[in-house]
């Protein structure tokens, strides 16, 4: 089991998760919610994630790649998109 | 046991039948299977997880002995007494442990006095012998392309007293059900729930629960596989709308995924393979085909992949997203007490070879590395279970450390195994072997279910870390033994105590 922390500078909004688009400038297609949020650390099995938020707020990147390692807090960003 | 051996064995070799055809209920026409709901548990409430191992009809009258006294143990939430079983949220099954699953899953867990007394009185044997003798039985064999596997489903049918399909399994307020077969040819855990039949494009409401159950108890050899279509290789693909929410093919789109986590990669792998799709490569944008394609699928046994059932439980604790996902719960707060409840009953059979030169057959030698193997892999699921629970309190300290207060909770292990019985005494060793040599061939001896049901509450009621549940949720029920002196329950306990609740004096 691993910790992953994902920030969002537009606060606390649901995150999701997919396969991976096929580029940096397309979204998730058909997201599964997750129930977790940004900001606050949660507990997902060891392995490779493709995490994007659920919002209105227009942010960058799109999606985020995670390898989330047993023991090894893992944290990624995203960014409102000005 | 000899006796009862021969008659089975005889019983099976009447019943041989070579049937070919493939079971099928495929999902129609822009049809879709609704996914299982999330586990919603409540705070207040403990959450227990519950696993049933193999072993024919001595594991299933375990599994409902131990349920049994968990519906006579009470406590006060809200400022209402509620039984313990009443928070049993998931149960992972294999083999013999399925068939109780299988009830558990459609009456509830009130219902476990009821199912002790039914496989008590039932006759399997007598059942197969009768079915054997029939002409009519013989008939449906030759010319009905039926087999051994579809009469052991007869039989489970009756034994339950049931031909409910899926859709009356995993209803709100009973506990989700994981009927665990083995894919023969993959070695893979091949669970009937929704995701998996809707991997195989099949109408999960319209599976039988004994189509589950038999493939969950095909002990291989006497009986044939459980054989079915998966109706992703029809030459049009799925007719069905199949669940198109897919955060699994990340294992298998980008490069590291085997690195990152082989296991999960094997799964991932396996599930495409049971879709018949192809993944897009994160890096170059090739495609992959499935590394196989299984057009039929024959499911033997869930004991041969993990004889515990621990396997599926932690895969359905796990997955991300999936109805029971612990990372949700903890994250949610709707953790303070999670309780697993690991029901085995391993046995350690007698045999001549202890005290023999003889030569050794290879019948021999194959039912002994067939055994062996069957113990490595539950051991080896056990151990991984054991490291999973590690790994999820390092990770609530962590959590709770970095001011997450609803993350924090306690965890109870109790495993519910014929070898922690006591064995200081000749008496305590012969009542231990006179459980462990209980029949697994669904005909019990008079008195054998309350034997095993004395030693559920015993070995309930012994275990460390049951106690320490008793006392911290303030359980109330007759001790059926006294604690064993000076043992502690060997689990790392929450950072902060969580809410202690006290009967009223």
């Amino acid at each position: 089991m691993a910790i992953v922390r994902i920030r969002f500078d537009g606060g606390e909004v649901p995150i999701v998760t997919g396969s991976f688009p096929p580029d940096e400038s397309t979204p998730i297609d058909l997201p599964s919610e997750t129930d977790f949020v940004t900001n606050k650390a949660f507990i997902v099995d060891q392995g490779i994630y493709c995490f994007g938020l659920q919002t209105d707020i227009p942010h960058k990147p799109l999606w985020q790649r995670v390898q989330a390692v047993d023991g090894v807090p893992a944290q990624v960003s995203f960014a409102r998109a000005t | 046991m000899k006796v009862y051996i021969g008659a089975l064995l005889t019983a099976l070799a009447l019943l041989s039948g070579c049937g070919t055809r493939a079971t099928d209920y495929p999902l129609a026409s822009g049809q879709t299977n609704q996914m299982q709901a999330a586990l919603n548990p409540s705070p207040n409430h403990p959450l227990v997880v519950m696993t049933f191992s193999g072993g024919g009809s001595r594991a299933a009258a375990l599994a409902a002995a131990v349920v049994e006294h968990l519906n006579s143990l009470h406590y006060i939430a809200n400022g209402e007494s509620r039984a313990l079983s009443s928070d049993i949220g998931v149960v992972s099954s294999v083999s013999g442990g399925s068939v109780y699953a299988a009830d558990i899953g459609l009456n509830g867990p009130g219902h476990a006095g009821n199912f002790m007394q039914r496989i008590q009185d039932f006759d399997g044997i007598g059942w197969l012998e009768r079915r054997a003798l029939n002409p009519a039985t013989w008939l449906a064999l030759q010319f009905e392309n039926e087999t051994r596997i579809d009469i052991l489903q007869q039989m489970l049918e009756d034994l339950l007293q049931t031909n409910a399909t899926m859709a009356a399994l995993n209803q709100p307020g009973k506990p989700l059900v994981l009927l665990n077969a083995t894919d023969l040819v993959t070695g893979q855990v091949f669970t009937f729930d929704r995701q998996t039949l809707d991997d195989v494009c099949m109408d999960h409401d319209r599976v039988p629960v004994s189509l589950g159950v038999t493939a969950s108890a095909a002990f291989p050899i006497a009986f044939t596989p459980v054989l079915l279509r998966d109706d992703s290789y029809l030459s049009s693909g799925c007719p069905g709308k199949r669940n198109a929410h897919l955060p699994y093919q990340t294992r298998l789109q980008d490069p590291a995924g085997p690195y990152a986590n082989l296991e999960s990669f094997r799964v991932a792998r396996y599930r495409q393979a049971l879709r018949n799709e192809t993944i897009r490569m994160q890096d170059s944008g090739d495609e992959v085909p499935p590394y196989r394609n299984p057009r039929y699928l024959r499911l033997v046994d869930g004991g041969v992949a993990d004889n515990s059932g621990l396997t599926s439980m932690r895969r359905a604790l796990l997955a991300t997203g999936a109805p029971a996902d612990i990372g949700r719960l903890v994250s949610q707060g709707r953790l303070q007490h999670l309780v697993v409840i690991a029901v085995n009953a391993r046995s350690d059979p007698k045999s001549d070879l202890d005290n023999s030169t003889r030569y050794t057959t290879v019948l021999t030698m194959a039912n002994g590395i067939s055994g062996s193997l069957v113990d490595n892999a539950s051991a080896n699921a056990a151990a991984v279970f054991q490291d999973f629970i590690k790994l999820l309190i390092d990770d609530r300290d962590t959590l709770v450390r970095e001011g997450q207060p609803q993350a924090n909770f306690a965890v109870y292990p109790i495993s519910i195994d014929f070898d922690q019985l006591p064995t200081e005494t000749e008496a305590q060793r012969q009542r231990q072997q006179r459980v462990k040599s209980i029949d697994t061939s669904w005909t019990l001896k008079p008195g054998d279910v309350a034997r095993l049901n004395e030693v559920a509450g015993e070995l309930l009621w012994r275990h460390p870390c049951f106690r320490l549940l008793v006392t911290a949720i303030g359980l109330q029920g007759t001790p059926a033994a006294e604690p064993v002196p000076n043992t502690l329950c060997p689990v790392k306990p929450p950072p902060v105590a969580p809410r202690t609740r006290r009967p009223p004096a």
